[in-house]
Order: structure tokens, then sequence, then C-alpha cells
């Protein structure tokens, strides 16, 4: 790879970074309309249904695996497990099933 | 566990760690194709200290197999990652007052595992110091991860590879599930989330990129406008929990 190559990533690191950056730092502070300002409180929310379905049934082509892995997360938070054990009992969960 | 307030660098870096697990085999992969698609070490891990975005730079790989253009792939670059102009706007309400400067170097390390994990936390508001540990540990697995990758050039054993795919959807059921305890609110909105984006996805009417972008904006909304007569908040469960700490 040349120079286009790193005239790429300049680009890429640029279109990556505005939009991570201006609202962040620009918004700070502003008096926004209660709607606007309940909507953007909603997104945490929204964007983690949104990222979760329906990918995460796609991991594999399997898609028993997804759903047992969807399964497994879903009891290990609800019973009230730190995130990182969460993470880590559905990839132990997932191993055994890929073993077996 | 819900009662710990996270606020200082350490513990940003803590509740970073299981980001830093999910990305351990992403980015090692992410190395290891860098290198079959022809990018040298240092290409490879400039891309990724640069960048700092998986699916873009998965996509970046393809596309240059494919003898793509450049100016093409920059594009295709900044419709995926245009949902961060949501996620960041949204976190502009949860950080706490800090120099812009200050905003502009953390912005960077926004992503959608560490905009997740910040969002989510049960404080009023995230401080500067938090932010920096969540991204800093990261940022650093991701690149880390990149070069090694490259270096050994080899995968994981294909069971743990399969096992590990899960790890950062498996985080955001994590960090979505004790906010959805007894909050109908948060219930509604991932599920409609989910909803318009599956919709979305098997209909193949948008690209991933915009897909994501008009589901969580989409359901943001039309819950907003269900609770708008009620002015329930959907930080009415974490106020809670601070007036008990």
């Amino acid at each position: 790879m040349g120079a286009s190559y790193w005239w790429m990533l300049l680009g890429m690191a640029i279109a990556t970074y505005l939009p991570r950056m201006i609202p962040l730092t620009f918004l700070d502070g502003k008096e926004l309309p209660p709607i606007v300002s309940g909507v953007l409180r909603n997104i945490p929310y929204a964007v983690l249904g949104a990222l979760i379905f329906p990918a995460i049934l796609h991991i594999q082509e399997d898609m028993f695996f997804g759903v047992i892995g969807v399964v497994v997360a879903f009891a290990l938070a609800f019973i009230g497990l730190d995130v990182m054990f969460v993470v880590i009992g559905t990839i132990a969960a997932l191993a055994l099933y890929s073993l077996l | 566990m819900g009662c710990l307030v996270n606020t200082t660098f350490s513990q940003g870096l803590k509740a970073g760690s299981s980001i830093a697990i999910g990305y351990f085999p992403v980015a090692l992969t992410f190395g290891l194709l860098a290198k079959t698609t022809g990018l040298s070490m240092l290409e490879a891990t400039a891309m990724s200290l640069l960048v700092y975005a998986g699916a873009s730079q998965y996509m970046a790989l393809s596309l240059l197999a494919t003898g793509v253009a450049p100016w093409l792939i920059v594009v295709n670059t900044f419709i995926v990652n245009i949902r961060h102009f949501l996620m960041t706007a949204s976190l502009s309400e949860k950080v706490e007052p800090a120099p812009k400067w200050m905003k502009a170097i953390y912005a960077f390390g926004v992503t959608d595992e560490t905009f997740s994990v910040l969002a989510t936390q049960k404080n009023r508001k995230v401080t500067t110091a938090f932010a920096f540990g969540v991204a800093l540990i990261a940022y650093s697995s991701w690149v880390g991860f990149t070069a090694v990758g490259h270096l050994i050039g080899a995968n994981l054993p294909q069971f743990l590879q399969n096992a590990m795919s899960v790890a950062l959807y498996a985080m955001f059921i994590g960090l979505l599930v004790p906010s959805m305890k007894g909050n109908r609110k948060v219930v509604l909105l991932a599920a409609i989330g989910a909803a318009i984006h599956c919709t979305l996805y098997y209909s193949n009417l948008l690209s991933t990129g915009w897909s994501i972008l008009v589901a969580t904006l989409g359901s943001a909304i039309i819950v907003e406008l269900i609770y708008v007569k009620s002015k329930k908040n959907v930080d009415h469960w974490s106020t809670q929990q601070e007036a008990k700490n």
C-alpha cells in the first residue's frame, strides 16, 4: 500500500472523529427544550436494543448459538451479576455448547 | 453492585474492562485479516490507532481487497459512523461540565461500547476522569490486540473464537437488563429499537449504518411521545437509586 492508503486513513479518521466530537463538545451546557432532552436521554436504551437485535442472532451460521447467548446473558444479568461476569459466563456457556 | 458510585479514573478502567475483553477477539481477527489483505504491521496498527471503529475498519479491509476507490471507503466510513452523532449528543446531557478541549479528547474514545457503559451509569453525571478511564482501557485493547493479531498471524482455537464472538452483545445485555428492571419505559425503548432494527434489517431497506440510526431515533421519539403526558423520566429508576445511597 502506498501514499493513497495514508490519505484514506486520514479521511477515515476525520469521518469517524467528527460525529463523535462535535455534539459532545459543542452541545456542552446548552439548555435544550425538554422534549429534545427527553429524547436524548432515551437514546442509550433504544440504541442498546438496536445494537443487540438482530445482530446477536447472526454471530454464527448456527442461529441457535445466538439464541443461547441471548438467553444465558439475559438470565445472568437478571439475577444481578456484574457486567463482567455476564460476559464471561456467556462466553463459557457458548464454549461448552460448541465443544459438545 | 448498582450502588457503587463510579467517579474515578481507576473505576473507569475497571468499568471498561469488559469492553477490553470483548474487543480482544475482534481486534485480534482484524490484525490477522489486515495481514492477509496485504497491510503491513504499521499500516494495520495505524488504522486501529487513528480510526478506532470496528465496523468501518472491517469494511475498509474488504473494500481495499476488492479495489474500491479510497474516497468511497471514506464516504462509507462516515455513513457507518453517523450514528455516533446521536450517541454523543445524548452523552452531552450526561457528562459533567469540562473544558471543551478535554471533551474533544475523550470524544475520540466514544464507540458503541464505551457509549453504552458511560450512558448506563447510575450516577446522574459521568465524571471526566471516569470517562477517560473507560475510553483508555477500551482503546488500548483495540490497538494492542490489532498489533498482536498481525504479529502472531494466527487465530484463537475455533471453538473459543466462536464463543467469544458473543462477548460484546453479552456486555450490551449486561448493561441493559439492570436498567430494565422496574422501568417499563426502558423496556419499551429497547424493544421498539430492536423491533425497528429487525424490520429494517430483514427487509433490506437500509444499510446497517443508517438502520441503527433510524431505529434508535425512531424508538426514542415514539416512546418520548407516549410518555410526554405522564412526565415520567427515563432516569426515574436511577434517581430512586441515588436517593437510597
